[in-house]
This record gives structure tokens, sequence and C-alpha cells, in this order.
């Protein structure tokens, strides 16, 4: 051991300092420590409705019971409003229809358009008929009724 | 939860103290910057705990060991983590004035940092926090025992490493 007394040594070790936390570390990990909190309250929140929606059911069966009812009305509504495939595929069919009509109503719509803009041109003479032509439209009558 | 007087307090009380033991065992000033922040968020979180301990500073250096063994678990590689903490200077200990302390501060820290983790980690709480065998084995979670025989292998080997310097200064 040479003289080295060993409790002698721990005293000496035990009287180094230790260095302690560098500046700016205490605002900061206090800063985040006050969010941790702030964030947990917040979130407790909500956990605390549950706790006093459960806190009044607990004892309650009926309450319970009731909620499950709705529950169960609501998934069968739910599925009764559903549409069927046959339902479905008719919709999307008519759909088709639908848009198909509006498609020809569009392009009619730019027909008009089309015609109501377009530039006007002189009229022709209405088409006078020469009596000629007149006889000859006109029915032949059978020479056997004439006479 | 704590409210923000109580944490002051508490991170002027006991964080130099929780500082020094993860920066001896993490051997890295970020490592240990990480785990003391988590270290004061969980007691935010979880004030009641802290609150209710007999002893308030053995209460947060077991949270403190606790996180640091969780964090290099996490890492999936703690004997590497552990021989390149050990590696590193951090400087431990203060400045010293005189230039014989300050070669024995800088030895002593790389012959703590030659300590397998847990031998350092009771040897520190021994020494520096002047924890009982029983404290220490109840923070570490093994028996006062293995405590006791972990703290005499590590002052054995510090004794030897040191022995030439500790003989010169005495």
């Amino acid at each position: 051991m040479n003289g080295m007394n060993s409790e002698q040594f721990e005293d000496y070790l035990r009287r180094q300092p230790l260095r302690g936390t560098p500046p700016g570390w205490r605002r900061k990990i206090l800063a985040e420590a006050a969010n941790a909190s702030s964030a947990r309250a917040r979130s407790g929140s909500s956990g605390r409705w549950a706790k006093v929606l459960v806190g009044w059911m607990w004892p309650r069966p009926i309450a319970w019971a009731a909620l499950a009812t709705a529950w169960v009305v609501i998934l069968v509504l739910n599925q009764l409003a559903a549409p069927t495939p046959d339902e479905s595929a008719r919709a999307s069919a008519g759909a088709a229809v639908a848009e198909a009509n509006l498609q020809l109503l569009g392009r009619l719509d730019e027909l008009d358009v089309a015609a109501d803009t377009a530039p006007v041109r002189p009229r022709s003479a209405p088409e006078s008929k020469s009596p000629d032509q007149g006889m000859l439209e006109w029915p032949e009558t059978p020479i056997a009724s004439q006479t | 939860m704590a409210d923000e007087a109580e944490l002051r307090r508490l991170y002027d009380v006991h964080a130099n103290a929780l500082y020094a033991y993860l920066l001896n065992l993490t051997r890295n000033e970020s490592d240990s910057h990480d785990i003391l922040q988590d270290v004061f968020c969980h007691v935010a979180l979880h004030h009641d705990a802290v609150a209710k301990a007999r002893e308030e500073r053995a209460f947060l250096l077991r949270m403190a060991y606790n996180a640091f063994v969780d964090t290099t678990r996490r890492r999936h590689a703690r004997e590497l983590r552990e021989q390149s903490f050990a590696q590193e200077s951090v400087g431990l200990f203060e400045q010293a004035a005189q230039a014989d302390e300050a070669v024995f501060r800088r030895e002593l820290e790389a012959a703590m940092g030659e300590l397998p983790v847990e031998q350092r980690s009771v040897v520190h709480l021994r020494l520096w926090e002047e924890l009982t065998f029983d404290e220490i084995g109840t923070l570490m979670q093994i028996p006062p025992d293995t405590a006791a025989s972990r703290y005499r292998y590590g002052i054995d080997k510090l004794r030897d490493r040191l022995r030439h310097l500790y003989d010169e200064i005495k």
C-alpha cells in the first residue's frame, strides 16, 4: 500500500469538486418541463370529461344499456340507409345519362348562340309560281270522269 | 403536476448533482443534457411521486440512472456506447488552480472512464453523493452487497491507477 491509506485516498477523491451544469441550461430545461406539464394539462381536460362520464355512468347500468342500444340503433339505421349494389348501379347509370343530356343541351345552346350572332343576309324574293307550274301541280283530272 | 416555482426549486437544489452523475455515466455533455431534460419533464408530469419520496435527491438520482439505462438500451449498442463514453474527456471536475491538482483531476476522470459503467455509477454515488450501499442498491436495483463489492473493485482500480500521482501530491 506504500503508506497509502484507503480512507484518506477516498476522502481525497471526495474532495475533488464536480463541475456544475453549464449556464443557460436552467432556462431551457425548465421551459421544456413547463411545456410538457402544460401539454399534459391540455390533453388531460378531455380525459377529465371521459372520467366524469364514466363516473356518472358506472353505477347506472341502465345508462350503459341505453348507450349500447343507441349505438345498435345507429348501426342498424346506417346499414338500412346504405344503397344496395343494384341501386348504386342504377344511380350511376342515371348519372351518366344526366351527364350526356347536359352535354347535349350545352351543344344546343352553342348552336343557338352561333345562329344569333351570324351576319344577316338579304332575303331573296319570294318564289312566284308561274301559272303553268300551278297547273302542273294541280292534280290531273281523269278524262274519263269529265265525260 | 409540479408548478414552475417547485420545478425551479428542484432544479436549483439537485441539477448540479444530477448533471455530474450523468456526465460521469455518459461521458457526453449532449447526452447528459438530454437525459437531464427528460428527468425534469418527468418530474413536471409526475411530481406527486417526487413529493412522496423520502429522499428527494436519491429519488431523482434513480430517475436519472433509469433514464440513462433506457437511453443506452434504445441505442442497441450499449457496450459500444459505454466504451466510447469512457474514452471521451468531458471536464467532469472543476478547473484546478494548481498544476498538479489539474493533472490529478484529469487522470482521475480518465481512470473513472476506464471503469465499467456499473462500478463507475457506484463509485460516484458513494463518493460524491455519499449514499449508503443500501441506498445505492435501491437506486440501481441491485443487492447492497453487490453495490459494496462493485465499489471496492472500482476504488482498487482507481488507487492502482492514481497511486503515483497521489503519492506525489501527498
